[in-house]
């Protein structure tokens, strides 16, 4: 399954499959993530979905 | 011809009517404790969408005009699926997991988006909350598909749009919290993009189950207020001197500007006087006395309840934040297996008088007859006691005593409410069970006509309006336990 990260105005999101993510997801309100958060986060959900 | 319903009780029976059933592979469908199906029963959206959530990559989308299914992308939220899982439809697209998207570009009819849609959005609403245009309110009847969509509107407006715009689409989405042992996951599904973004679970416990009910006070599910504004507000302020409301009646709600000076903000209710609203945040452009309002539910906010547990959660959709309330009194027993929770938004008895003043429930002076303000919750867990959760007061009003009262509810009780009635199956037995409002009694409503497996916790009925004109027919739908059947029922 392919990651693409990409960048927003703020920082970096991702996409994998269907998961769209611009924000850190574990954080409280809009944190954006950095570029290595985002491949972090990416992976966890590429881990979830290929379960 | 105009649609006319004129069937008459006894003279005329229910008839229940099969539908297609989801045929997941292996038949392997409502087996899995915490699965739970929703519905667009405000009729926000075309094309009558319902959905049905079997597990964190099972989730299909029912289309009721034309009786189908079609299943969405995985998920890929955290949690576990279990008995807790819940989920909530809303009206308003998600795009990105928030409701309030700013355009990139536009002239008078078209808006240019930085999202990547994938569904044609024809016949969707628009509205147009701040920047250039704010108070449009339109219909979409094109979108382009792909990177940076372009919508185009009817009618239109009489300024460009532009980069400063911001607007909600009613194109729907499908939110879905996941329950857990270790962690617990919170996305959003937006239609129009046909993406899942997570959201924050900060706040939240990291274990949750036994059962859960996700609650939205929907602004466009009816207006509770209305009036224009007599003038001299201030920046965080709006008078209406013909008004005798208690204090605090319209606390978490929100006020829409629908006409004259400031038309389209959109600003939740921090507070209340007997003439004066205050405003949580200040307006972009203050209200005079041409400015006409009306009161809703609040879009921004959603309630988590359950987990076996009297502590409840709110998320605020703006923000990306979970907030652990604590109510005024406590509730007196916790969110068992198959209790309920609804957000009682009419009730033909319930309406205000002109003043908007709230009567006291007889028999309960602390419960008003005032719609939008109550989350009505039946315990479960063996239990047929009713609590309501007053949304204005932060507070609980709980073992209300209501009329016939026998049956309880546990594991695999459904709960749906539509206009003051709150739809109870109770678990696998088949009886169809309606608490009415107005009469404040539980009554007999039908039975499941068809034999049902195993008991499975969730939610497993929804409604779906059939909406020509001024008529209005509504369906209550089922999905069988352990078994893909799906019936539905014409409610008269």
């Amino acid at each position: 399954m392919e990651i693409e990260i990409f960048k927003t105005h703020e920082g970096y999101g991702y996409k994998v499959g269907q998961v769209y993510q611009e924000f850190h997801p574990d954080k409280e309100g809009f944190v954006p993530m950095t570029y290595e958060e985002a491949q972090i986060k990416a992976l966890e959900v590429k881990n979830r979905l290929e379960q | 011809m105009a649609t006319t319903n004129t069937l008459k009780q006894i003279l005329h029976r229910k008839v229940w009517e099969l539908c297609t059933p989801l045929m997941a592979p292996n038949n392997a469908v409502n087996t899995a404790a915490g699965s739970f199906a929703v519905s667009d029963k405000f009729n926000l959206t075309p094309r009558a969408n319902a959905f049905f959530v079997n597990g964190v990559s099972a989730i299909y989308r029912y289309d009721a005009e034309q009786d189908g299914w079609q299943q969405l992308p995985n998920s890929g939220i955290a949690g576990t699926f279990a008995a807790g899982s819940c989920g909530e439809f809303r009206g308003l697209g998600a795009m990105g997991g928030v409701f309030t998207q700013t355009a990139t570009a536009g002239t008078t009819t078209t808006i240019t988006t930085n999202r990547t849609i994938i569904r044609r959005l024809s016949d969707v609403a628009i509205r147009v909350v701040a920047g250039t245009g704010v108070g449009y309110t339109g219909t979409i009847t094109n979108s382009t598909i792909g990177s940076n969509s372009v919508l185009t509107v009817s009618p239109a407006n009489a300024v460009a749009f532009n980069a400063t715009t911001q607007f909600q689409v009613y194109s729907g989405s499908l939110w879905f919290f996941n329950a857990g042992t270790t962690a617990v996951g919170f996305s959003v599904y937006d239609v129009a993009t046909n993406t899942w973004t997570a959201r924050s679970v900060t706040g939240l416990p990291t274990a949750f189950g036994t059962s859960g009910r996700l609650v939205s006070t929907i602004g466009s599910a009816a207006s509770f207020g209305s009036g224009t504004s007599t003038g001299t507000n201030t920046t965080t302020t709006l008078n209406n001197t013909g008004k005798a409301w208690l204090v605090n009646q319209w606390a978490n709600y929100q006020v829409r500007i629908t006409g004259g000076t400031g038309i389209g903000q959109i600003r939740m209710i921090a507070s209340n006087t007997a003439t004066a609203l205050t405003v949580s945040a200040a307006w972009t452009v203050t209200p005079d006395a041409t400015s006409a309002y009306l009161i809703e539910g609040n879009d921004d906010y959603m309630y988590l309840l359950g987990n076996n547990a009297v502590t409840m959660y709110r998320f605020q959709v703006s923000t990306n934040t979970w907030t652990t309330l604590a109510p005024t009194a406590a509730r007196a027993a916790s969110a068992g297996a198959g209790f309920s929770a609804n957000w009682i938004d009419s009730a033909s008895t319930w309406a205000l008088p002109s003043n908007e003043a709230p009567r006291a429930l007889t028999g309960s002076a602390n419960v008003y007859k005032q719609l939008g303000r109550y989350i009505f919750s039946f315990r479960g867990g063996g239990s047929a006691g009713l609590d309501v959760y007053d949304i204005a007061a932060n507070t609980w009003i709980s073992s209300l005593a209501y009329g016939n009262s026998q049956e309880a509810f546990t594991t695999g009780s459904s709960h749906v409410d539509f206009d003051g009635k709150i739809y109870s199956q109770k678990e696998n037995t088949a009886r169809i069970l309606r608490f009415d409002v107005d009469s404040w009694s539980m009554q007999t409503f039908t039975g499941h006509p068809y034999p049902q497996g195993t008991t499975v916790e969730g939610e497993k009925m929804f409604t779906i309006p059939y909406v020509d004109g001024a008529t209005k027919l509504v369906y209550l739908y089922t999905l069988s336990h352990s078994n893909s059947n799906l019936i539905r029922v014409l409610i008269i």
